[in-house]
């Protein structure tokens, strides 16, 4: 099985937090598409015979691509791959593009779940953010897609913005709750350095308490958690089985194909990763014929490392006995010395698997660190 | 003997004096321009990154001029204080000098204590006016420079350029017109004197000698007088750009010597070589064992690496005789070594050899002086760690060892000069004009003083234009008292510091700040204390952690998570648990850098 990639480099306007790969210029759009069928087929050698088990269209912004554009990619996917009956197929939107209009397009193609870049309902939260949409057109997206017959649908929501009180914050997770959305995707404000939020952090001098980050994080887990969500990744909340297939595979070491800029890749436990500029990527493959894939020389306990982050991310955490049979006893004994420092409420233990509590979430790079190699 | 010169070169780091010895060799064409990696002289790794010659090197050209053919020995010198006593005994091995000046910056201080050592050794001085190619050459300025300080006329002075090549041939002239030959009795019995040596993990111990009297010849039986030890000499030879064997080496000339010596503390710098059966009746003036000045406890990071870095010590000794250990134990860092050092430079190449050369991580504790301890019962103690300061109501008093420094600045400068000598306890002793704009400062101050950070305030408050120089002159009582400090109530021992009473309260503020920026927040709070003996005299505290969690690992880049982990991770491997609070090595340092 293998999860595909797709990466949509374009935006209407950047918001103050993101340092994803993306471009407000669309000029070179057409091209883009075009260089994403092209590579689509320059991937088939190495993958031929793998049946499609998630698409995924994230960005930049993906809704901006018009109906006959998407149509137009998924003609080249399934010409090349198999797609699995099952598959979950999933396209990155931001509210103010999912009119009416736009969702019944959408309804017509493969697409069968849509991640809503909400962020937050409140008005002030996102000015503050620079996002393209409003309040508004945030709580009409969701409805207006689950009233054209979008069922699976994810939303984002950001805590620990410099303004945001403990009460406005359970209005936002409230809402979700509301609107009965099966998975919800919740990230800590992150302050990246070279984004106009970490400039403006210093500049104003904004300052974030920890305090209430902290805070926003519990009221989010306990009133999730009342409401039979369950917290599978650090970031990531759903209702029973309606785990996210594609995000999943990246937590449980499964494949992944990345096709556009920036997009990575991670196939048969190697590593990769595009060209993050827009115009190399296209001269690449459209003139070069060549994919613009830099594959990571990982050495063994980098491998380790990895496989320690990415399973410890998730709930199904890390089963001991499969970590001895891959990489061996030193690293299990390795493993097994590091274990005895960590809190111990930060580990949940049960026969089968050692993963994270949700406090131990919140210290997960420290648990990682304690447990990774060097 | 009539045609051979020894000669040394004395010039401030950075005054191109190794580019200069690069010509030369070249100019001789004792090496081609092939194989002239720059900086020929200076062998070690470090001491090329770092563009001074550590350990000093002696090479041999040959040079035919008029039909004469000429033996020039150069005999290159450590430019840095921590080594004054090696410059001392390869100056005593030569007969000349060439005074290398960097004609846009002029005489520095180091540059003057060696004029004076060459000089105090009758050496002729031939100076050379260095980096003529370059726009900001002052050469007039310089030129009255050096004759106000050696006298001697403007036309002696070598204009050259260690870049360009010009004035070299110049140079090898004035070597052999005005440098004499080497004198002594070609019959009388071996009196060589011993002017350095290193070690070769093949061949053991490689002493290298300047024959005053007689000659040695292969499978002589010899003696070092001072050490009373004794060999045959298996190999002797000259140095050439590698070594070259022979049957003598005769009056006059420079040579090493081979003899199955396993270890460096066996050959002393200044030592007097002779032969066992006919030796010499007087040894060779000068000589010194030389002694540590300052002391810091090296301990492995990882508690199980102690008898590994036991041997990587044994090694480096091997060939630096002036590196001192012994082990010793913190409760804050288990079984290390107190080593002592010939200063900071001598420190921080120790620290990094060992890291280097030998894959050891290491923590450098606080450096120190040593110090003498005087209980009320008369007895008196030596003290090369601050832990080891006898219990306060015994104690009587404390003396320091104090320096006298010479400072040789811009006028500029002066003011901020003399105020940072005097808040390092300095006593301005003299001030003198070399020039209308260059001033030598003398100051008499405590040694621990250099110690903290002295260097690299003295660089920027006279944005570089500042050289330093300094001689031990004894030891002086002191009103020192010990500063503790305590961590989550703990006493970490590594890093209690000897400090003058009167500073010791603004010392333990900066103190605790300067831990707190260093030692990263935990899962819990973090009290930092300064103390003296019960009485805590600051505090400040690291908060703890309440998350620790990268929220988004986007697209499948998990890549760029795991290295930022990863690094973390190799940080993490350079501290020190003590108690339940991690420490990063720089920790253990940072009274070296308050502000």
């Amino acid at each position: 099985m293998l999860g595909l990639y797709i990466h949509i480099p374009f935006c209407k306007q950047a918001c103050v937090y993101c340092d994803f790969h993306f471009s407000t210029n669309l000029n070179n759009k057409a091209d883009l598409i075009k260089a994403i069928k092209a590579e689509i087929l320059l991937s088939t050698p190495t993958l031929a015979n793998k049946k499609l088990s998630s698409i995924y269209f994230g960005g930049g912004t993906p809704s901006l691509l018009n109906e006959n554009e998407i149509q137009d990619i998924f003609e080249t996917i399934y010409k090349t791959y198999t797609v699995s009956s099952s598959c979950e197929i999933t396209l990155e939107a931001n509210p103010d593009d999912l009119t009416n209009q736009k969702l019944k397009e959408l309804s017509h193609t493969p697409i069968n779940r849509l991640s809503i870049g909400v962020q937050s309902f409140h008005e002030k939260d996102l000015i503050f953010m620079k996002r393209a949409h409003d309040s508004k057109q945030a709580h009409l997206a969701i409805m207006n897609a689950q009233d054209i017959g979008f069922e699976n649908l994810t939303i984002d929501l950001i805590y620990g913005l410099p303004n945001l009180t403990k009460q406005s914050w359970l209005l936002n997770i409230n809402s979700a709750i509301k609107y009965d959305i099966p998975h919800i995707s919740s990230y800590s404000l992150t302050i990246e350095p070279k984004t106009e939020l970490a400039y403006l952090v210093k500049k104003q001098n904004i300052k974030i308490p920890e305090k209430n980050t902290v805070e926003q994080y519990w009221l989010l887990c306990e009133t999730l958690n009342s409401y039979n969500y369950e917290h599978y990744e650090v970031s990531n909340f759903c209702k029973t089985g309606k785990y996210s297939l594609h995000n999943s595979a990246y937590w449980r070491g499964s494949n992944y194909l990345g096709i556009g800029p920036s997009a990575h890749s991670f196939i048969e436990r190697k590593r990769s990763s595009n060209i993050a500029n827009n115009n190399l990527y296209i001269k690449s493959v459209l003139s070069d014929n060549k994919r613009p894939n830099h594959e990571e020389d990982m050495s063994y306990s980098s491998q380790y490392n990895d496989y320690i982050i990415t399973r410890l991310r998730a709930k199904w955490g890390i089963n001991e006995q499969e970590l001895l049979k891959k990489f061996g006893e030193q690293y299990y004994n390795h493993f097994s010395k590091q274990v005895k420092n960590i809190n111990p409420k930060h580990l949940n233990t049960n026969k089968n698997a050692l993963s994270l509590t949700d406090e131990g979430m919140l210290f997960s790079d420290s648990v990682f660190v304690n447990l990774m190699t060097d | 003997m009539k045609n051979i010169r020894n000669f040394c070169i004395i010039a401030h780091i950075d005054h191109g004096k190794s580019t200069l010895a690069d010509r030369l060799l070249q100019e001789t064409k004792t090496v081609s321009v092939r194989n002239l990696t720059n900086q020929t002289l200076d062998d070690m790794d470090l001491e090329r990154e770092r563009g001074i010659t550590i350990k000093s090197h002696a090479i041999q050209m040959d040079y035919e001029r008029d039909g004469e053919q000429y033996t020039l020995n150069l005999i290159d010198t450590p430019g840095h204080v921590d080594f004054s006593y090696e410059v001392s005994r390869s100056i005593a091995s030569c007969e000349g000098a060439l005074l290398i000046v960097d004609a846009t910056q002029g005489i520095q201080a180091q540059t003057i204590s060696n004029l004076y050592l060459a000089l105090e050794h009758d050496l002729e001085i031939i100076p050379v006016l260095n980096k003529m190619d370059l726009d900001s050459a002052m050469p007039e300025e310089v030129k009255d420079q050096i004759i106000d300080l050696i006298g001697g006329k403007r036309e002696d002075i070598i204009s050259a350029s260690g870049k360009t090549g010009f004035g070299v041939p110049d140079i090898l002239d004035a070597v052999i017109d005005r440098v004499p030959a080497p004198e002594g009795d070609p019959e009388a019995p071996l009196q060589a004197l011993v002017f350095d040596s290193v070690f070769n993990s093949f061949r053991g111990i490689i002493a290298y000698f300047k024959v005053k009297h007689g000659s040695i010849k292969k499978g002589d039986k010899v003696k070092f007088v001072n050490t009373g030890k004794e060999y045959s000499a298996d190999e002797i030879g000259t140095l050439r750009l590698e070594m070259e064997p022979k049957k003598e080496v005769k009056t006059g000339d420079v040579g090493y010597i081979i003899s199955g010596i396993k270890l460096a503390k066996e050959v002393k710098v200044g030592d007097t070589l002779t032969l066992i059966k006919n030796p010499c009746q007087d040894v060779i003036k000068g000589f010194e064992d030389v002694k540590p000045m300052v002391f810091a406890g090296i301990y492995p990071v990882d508690t199980d690496e102690y008898e590994e870095l036991r041997e990587a010590m044994e090694k480096l000794q091997l060939n630096d005789a002036s590196l001192t250990f012994e082990p010793e134990s913190s409760a804050a860092l288990g079984f290390g070594f107190r080593c002592g050092f010939l200063g900071m430079l001598h420190m921080e190449i120790i620290q990094e050899r060992l890291e280097r050369e030998y894959d050891m991580t290491v923590i450098t504790t606080v450096p120190n002086v040593s110090y003498n301890a005087f209980v009320k019962s008369g007895e008196q103690s030596i003290i090369n760690n601050p832990s080891d300061m006898p219990d306060p109501v015994k104690l009587d008093y404390i003396e320091e060892p104090f320096i006298s420094a010479q400072i040789i600045t811009k006028t500029d400068f002066v003011g901020p000069v003399m105020s940072l000598c005097i808040e390092k306890r300095g006593i301005l002793t003299n001030q003198v004009y070399l020039t209308t704009d260059r001033v030598e400062i003398s100051f008499e101050m405590p040694l621990a003083e250099v110690v903290f950070d002295f260097y690299d305030k003295l660089k920027t408050i006279s944005k570089g234009y500042a050289s330093f120089d300094y001689a031990p002159i004894g030891y002086r009582t002191s009103a020192l008292v010990r500063m503790d400090v305590l961590l989550n109530s703990d006493p970490v021992d590594a890093l209690s510091a000897l400090v003058h009473k009167d500073n010791a309260y603004s010392l333990g503020k900066r103190m605790c700040e300067k831990l707190r920026e260093l030692i990263p927040r935990q899962q819990f709070d973090i009290a930092i204390q300064a103390a003296i003996g019960s009485k805590i005299i600051s505090r400040e505290t690291v908060k703890a952690l309440r998350k620790d969690v990268t929220a988004k690992c986007y697209g499948g880049d998990i890549s760029r998570k795991r290295k930022l982990l990863e690094k973390q991770k190799k940080g993490k491997k350079r501290m020190r648990q003590v108690g339940n609070v991690e420490i990063p090595q720089a920790a253990f340092m940072a009274v070296l850098k308050l502000d």
